[in-house]
């Protein structure tokens, strides 16, 4: 994606020019043709560009081929169509509305603003979507089955729900679930970062502003709890929000009822509120950085998010879940190696599950479809590991033979001892790859013919324990 | 002396040029290299290890948020800050909660950016 670069395809050259000329004016960066064909392609993603700008088409044949190309993706650039496709522009270039943008002429400036900065957000948000978790926490832990039972015990009802937990524990995900579980899924799931955006542009966030009413509200705007209307609003990192603007949010729990900043029309709404925070806002209470009584008002329902330490037997699925997320996103593939999962294991996250979707996601970058072993992840997960093999026996195997790190008094049978180890690493990697021997090899380091070879003097996959699938 | 070493990232040969011009000019401030995609500037800052990247938002290949988040999953990572041709709300948002420590507007990048190099290179020691 490029924030600065716009296409504009315009058959018309002298308007194509001039549109390009405002667009430079505006330090922004246009690309001006007048047909599709002048693009190449192959060269090219649709998400180069933050805007295609459209006027006249001078051939459909061109066009149609460009759209194909445009629509392949589903994260596509909004078309900015010029006054002759207003009438029927979308439905015949079989566009969804919410990327056919009717665009003036002659350009308001004002409004190609507009556009191109809701373009911005848009892509943003779609790309910060594509990383979140469908469907609730990962996991099967003692830990995340509580945290899913409470999930399904609040959702049906309306009531305002409040997430604690340290950062990176998956509150946003908790709370999307919880919404998805509602009566409230048809409408929209609005989420607001309170401690993200600086406490003066909050309030006109919030809850909007009318045109004029400071500096800069050149029109006016709704804020997230209009937009929020019939659906659910996520206020995160609550904990974070100043005592004025708390105030003002208890009124709005309290009369579900607001103005916009310089409005004096009072708005109702009909949004269920979710909070959450790493803070603890008991202590804010004490150290009066946080009201006691909408504390109150938000701690109807507490949902209590698990560190990712006190569920590190969550780790293998949670791994496997963000590695197809990555791959289904397209944004690249890894495998771990057992002992690297097995060193993971043993780290104390305090980013939580945040940190490993980092972790993994940078993995995939900088080892594209590899494997990743231990001695590939960055030092502060090594730190303190010596013996990355027992701890993934241990760890990863479901049943592993035990195998002794140490020289017992009586002695060892070192080929044994090997075979052993042998068979714990080949069962986990089936384990891993789901049966599939190619990708087990892949995860062994070993071709696949030299992984059969093992697999048929230990006999494994014979006695029905494991069964194998011979091609991916 | 010991300098405040900067990572420039940016897709604009033209913007890069132009704020190496300004840079040079500054005695604490050293441009150990420069970067034109998001996948670029996470592989450079693992082998230069800036104090400080400055990242365009938006680049072809990998954006600025995503290499934001990946750079800041690496041991001890540098302080981070993003610039955005939109300035508002939801830019700032998106910018912090992939884990940047600074916004700025590209609009007005030397005004906005020099103060927040100033303060890093002061508690630093650098000045």
């Amino acid at each position: 994606m490029s924030e600065s670069r716009i296409l504009v395809i315009d058959a018309d050259r002298t308007r194509g020019e001039r549109i390009g000329t405002i667009l430079d004016f505006m330090d922004l960066t246009p690309r001006v043709v007048t047909d599709a064909d002048e693009l190449h392609l192959n060269r090219h993603d649709p998400q180069d560009w933050l805007a295609v700008v459209l006027g006249e088409v001078p051939d459909k044949r061109t066009w149609k081929a460009f759209l194909d190309w445009l629509k392949r993706d589903p994260l596509h650039p909004p078309i900015l169509a010029l006054p002759e496709h207003h009438l029927d522009g979308a439905a015949d270039f079989g566009l969804n509305e919410a990327n056919f943008w009717p665009l003036d002429y002659p350009i308001k400036q004002p409004q190609l603003v507009e556009f191109l900065r809701r373009a911005s957000i848009k892509k943003m948000e779609e790309i910060a979507d594509v990383g979140l978790p469908k469907g609730g926490p990962t996991g099967s832990s003692a830990a995340v089955q509580k945290l899913r039972r409470m999930i399904d015990q609040v959702a049906s009802f309306d009531t305002t729900v409040l997430i604690l937990g340290e950062s990176g524990t998956g509150k946003e995900v908790a709370a999307r679930a919880i919404y998805e579980r509602s009566a409230r899924r048809s409408g929209p799931f609005v989420a607001i970062n309170c401690g993200a955006i600086p406490s003066e542009l909050l309030e006109s966030e919030l809850f909007g502003h009318e045109k004029g009413s400071f500096t800069g509200a050149l029109t006016s705007r709704k804020g997230r709890f209009e937009l929020a209307e019939g659906g659910t609003l996520f206020l995160d990192e609550i904990g974070d929000m100043s005592m004025p603007m708390q105030v003002k949010l208890l009124r709005v729990l309290q009369e579900r009822s607001f103005e916009r900043v310089g409005g004096s029309e009072t708005i109702r709404c009909n949004v269920r509120v979710i909070a959450a925070t790493h803070r603890n806002l008991e202590d804010a209470i004490v150290k009066g950085s946080f009201r006691e009584d909408l504390f109150y008002r938000l701690n109807v329902f507490p949902i209590e998010m698990p560190s990712l330490r006190d569920r590190r037997e969550d780790l293998p699925e949670l791994v496997n879940a963000l590695t197809k997320q990555l791959e289904k996103s397209g944004r690249g593939s890894v495998r771990l190696s057992a002992e690297a999962l097995a060193v993971l294991q043993a780290y104390q996250w305090p980013g939580n599950v945040r940190e490993l979707s980092n972790l993994i996601e940078r993995l995939a970058v900088l080892h594209p479809a590899g494997l990743v072993r231990a001695r590939d992840l960055p030092a502060r997960y090594r730190d303190g590991i010596e013996l990355p093999e027992e701890v993934e026996l241990d760890l990863v195997d479901a049943e592993p033979v035990a195998v002794p790190d140490t020289l017992p008094a009586e002695g060892i049978d070192l080929k044994d001892h090997i075979a052993r180890i042998e068979i714990n690493l080949i069962k986990a990697a089936l384990d891993r790859a789901e049966g599939v021997v190619a990708h087990a090899a892949q995860l062994l380091g070993l071709r696949r013919t030299t992984l059969v070879e093992k697999l048929r003097k230990y006999g494994l996959g014979r006695d029905g324990d494991i069964n194998l699938t011979s091609e991916p | 002396m010991n300098r405040l070493t900067v990572l420039l990232v940016d897709d604009h040969d033209g913007f890069l040029n132009a704020a190496m011009r300004h840079f040079r000019n500054v005695g604490w401030l050293e441009i150990v290299g420069r970067a034109m995609n998001g996948l670029e500037a996470i592989s450079r800052t693992e082998e230069l290890k800036p104090a400080v990247v400055l990242m365009d938002l938006a680049m072809p290949e990998m954006g600025g948020l995503q290499a934001t988040r990946l750079i800041k999953a690496q041991t001890t990572p540098p302080y981070i800050v993003i610039a955005s041709h939109f300035d508002d709300a939801e830019h700032r948002e998106h910018a912090a909660r992939a884990g940047a420590d600074a916004f700025i507007s590209k609009l007005n990048y030397v005004q906005e950016v020099m103060p927040i190099l100033a303060r890093l290179a002061g508690e630093r020691g650098h000045v």
